[in-house]
């Protein structure tokens, strides 16, 4: 008896040995395992004994070493090139204006060697990612949005106020709350991935659980988080309602999602009074409204993007000061305008489009994940992401209210800049396994005739 | 649509995609009923078949999913909504490819093929 399942065993050994992806192995063998076995009984059902069937039941299946690289060129890993390729590109752009930025003279000089630091830990985590089989981390929902929520609730209790924002001190370091969106980010595909076909109280659990997690974040206040957060949110309740995801009637979906849009709007707009409404007012006015307090920045914005020459530095002056004393955060928010005034606008309009084409290519690579926990990771990393880069270039040319949002991977930013890494990474981890043919995995129990 | 070349023997697509329209499939079950229907023409291996499923799986044609009977997992395949188009073009395909043989051929009737 055993040496005949010794038989069995080795052609799916063999043929396993050709797929390198080991993740379906189990999978596979199964399939073939039990092919093998209806053959089987099939010959001994034609009279031939055990020994026999067996054997001729193996030969029947074929060359164990073809069929098995043929299901290899199924299931080989994929690569999205073009996301590292043009993450790249924003990148090394992004690390010669923190150089160049390392060289000012004011106090907005960087610290370059930090931030090579703060970059290779990016990479690292980016391909420690890929590398990573994402629906581990659906297990870790709960836990890692616990672990947001009370780092951010001990922000509230002990952070050091600076700027009228609450931040935590580790050490000397200050930490941003940017862990945040990650975590968050993260735990909320894995709710929608819970909630699938669950009906009416799960979406009143999944909106319960993001406007939970805005709370802390608006309490800090860090309304561009909050708006980054709710950006991603939608994006993710929206495609499931397109997708019927909670299969209830589609009024209640649609109900639902006015509700979350809802609460959404409304806090935003407590937080905007919060903020002062004249913020408003100034980016309507492009800054004209308050030109020697509110709008300076949006002004100063403005008149350093129309001295910029089309290639290379601009050797002009605004009101007698050179940029990186004229102009205020121009490693961060307003980075974009360090880019054209130190590289020219042919760069500054080139790196707009890289993104533009990047953001289209994240959207096209999620739109193809059939896992579903895939899916609603990707979408999210990649909303979270698109929603940075547009609000940041909006912001640079004053065509969005004036906020704290940084252009990833080119802004100066430690943890901002580790976390946009990893949601790269994130997307490419679930490309990389979306050949692996395990969708969400039904199992049906038998109730059905087999002849 | 793309298909490793050493994948697709003839018309092996369309046959299984035929099967996958009236019911959901197991291989084994795919590779029985193609003997059967076919009178012993059609013996479709099963080193053929599970590279070409798990492909036309990978392109959204078919989909899977798992039964447990008694004391085994059984994978059954069935036809997506973009899989009916595919067969839908490929029958016409396949009718105009069989109805120009025949007309060069001459003299055979078309149903008869």
């Amino acid at each position: 008896m055993q040496q005949f399942e010794n038989g069995i065993e080795q052609f799916l050994y063999t043929v396993c040995e050709q797929v390198c992806y080991k993740k379906i192995h189990s999978k596979l063998s199964d399939e073939l395992r039990t092919h093998i076995y209806d053959q089987k009984s099939a010959y001994m059902n034609k009279g031939m004994d055990e020994e026999q069937a067996t054997q001729k039941a193996i030969e029947e299946m074929g060359d164990p070493i073809i069929i098995g690289r043929q299901l290899n060129q199924t299931h080989k890993p994929k690569t999205e090139w073009s996301l590292i390729g043009l993450t790249a590109i924003i990148a090394i752009i992004g690390g010669i204006i923190m150089y160049t930025s390392s060289k000012f003279e004011s106090m907005q000089a960087v610290n370059f060697g930090r931030y090579l630091l703060f970059s290779v830990i990016g990479i690292g985590f980016l391909i420690g990612l890929y590398f990573f089989d994402y629906t581990k981390l659906k297990k870790l929902s709960l836990p890692l949005y616990l672990i947001g929520f009370t780092v951010l609730f001990l922000t509230l209790l002990i952070g050091n106020q600076i700027q009228g924002r609450r931040l935590l001190l580790i050490g000397n370091v200050l930490i941003p709350s940017d862990y945040a969106t990650l975590l968050f980010i993260i735990a909320f595909a894995g709710f929608m991935e819970k909630s699938r076909g669950k009906g009416v109280l799960s979406i009143i659990k999944v909106i319960g659980l993001a406007v939970l997690s805005l709370l802390p974040v608006m309490a800090l206040p860090n309304l561009s988080q909050a708006i980054i957060l709710i950006v991603g949110y939608a994006t993710l309740i929206i495609l499931a309602v397109i997708k019927d995801h909670f299969c209830v009637i589609r009024k209640l979906q649609i109900l639902s999602l006015l509700a979350f849009m809802g609460v959404a709007i409304t806090s935003i707009t407590l937080l905007l009074s919060q903020y002062r409404f004249e913020r408003f007012i100034t980016f309507v006015t492009r800054g004209k409204s308050d030109p020697m307090g509110e709008g300076w920045q949006q002004i100063q914005a403005d008149k350093w993007l129309s001295v910029s020459h089309p290639f290379g530095k601009t050797t002009e002056t605004v009101s007698g000061y050179k940029i990186d004393f004229g102009m205020p955060g121009l490693t961060s928010d307003y980075v974009l305008i360090n880019v054209i005034s130190t590289l020219g606008w042919i760069v500054g309009i080139a790196i707009v489009m890289i993104i533009a084409l990047l953001i289209f290519r994240m959207i096209r690579t999620t739109k193809k994940i059939k896992n579903e926990y895939g899916f609603y990771l990707s979408l999210a990393a990649c909303s979270v992401l698109s929603a940075q880069f547009i609000i940041s270039i909006l912001i640079n040319f004053n065509l969005f209210p004036l906020m704290s949002v940084n252009l990833p991977f080119v802004s100066y930013g430690g943890i901002g800049y580790i976390v946009n890494m990893m949601l790269v990474g994130i997307i490419l981890s679930v490309w990389r396994r979306n050949n692996l043919i395990e969708k969400s995995p039904i199992t049906v129990i038998a109730n059905r005739e087999t002849y | 649509m793309k298909l490793d070349k050493g994948l697709v023997s003839g018309s092996t697509t369309l046959l299984i995609l035929n099967l996958l329209q009236n019911e959901d499939m197991y291989g084994y079950q795919m590779i029985e009923n193609l003997e059967r229907r076919s009178n012993n023409v059609f013996t479709l291996k099963a080193g053929t078949l599970y590279p070409l499923l798990h492909a036309l799986e990978q392109q959204s044609i078919i989909k899977s999913y798992d039964v447990e009977e008694s004391n085994r997992t059984r994978k059954y395949y069935s036809l997506t909504d973009i899989g009916n188009k595919v067969l839908d073009k490929k029958k016409a395909e396949w009718v105009t490819y069989t109805k120009a043989v025949n007309d060069v051929l001459g003299g055979l009737q078309y149903a008869t093929v």
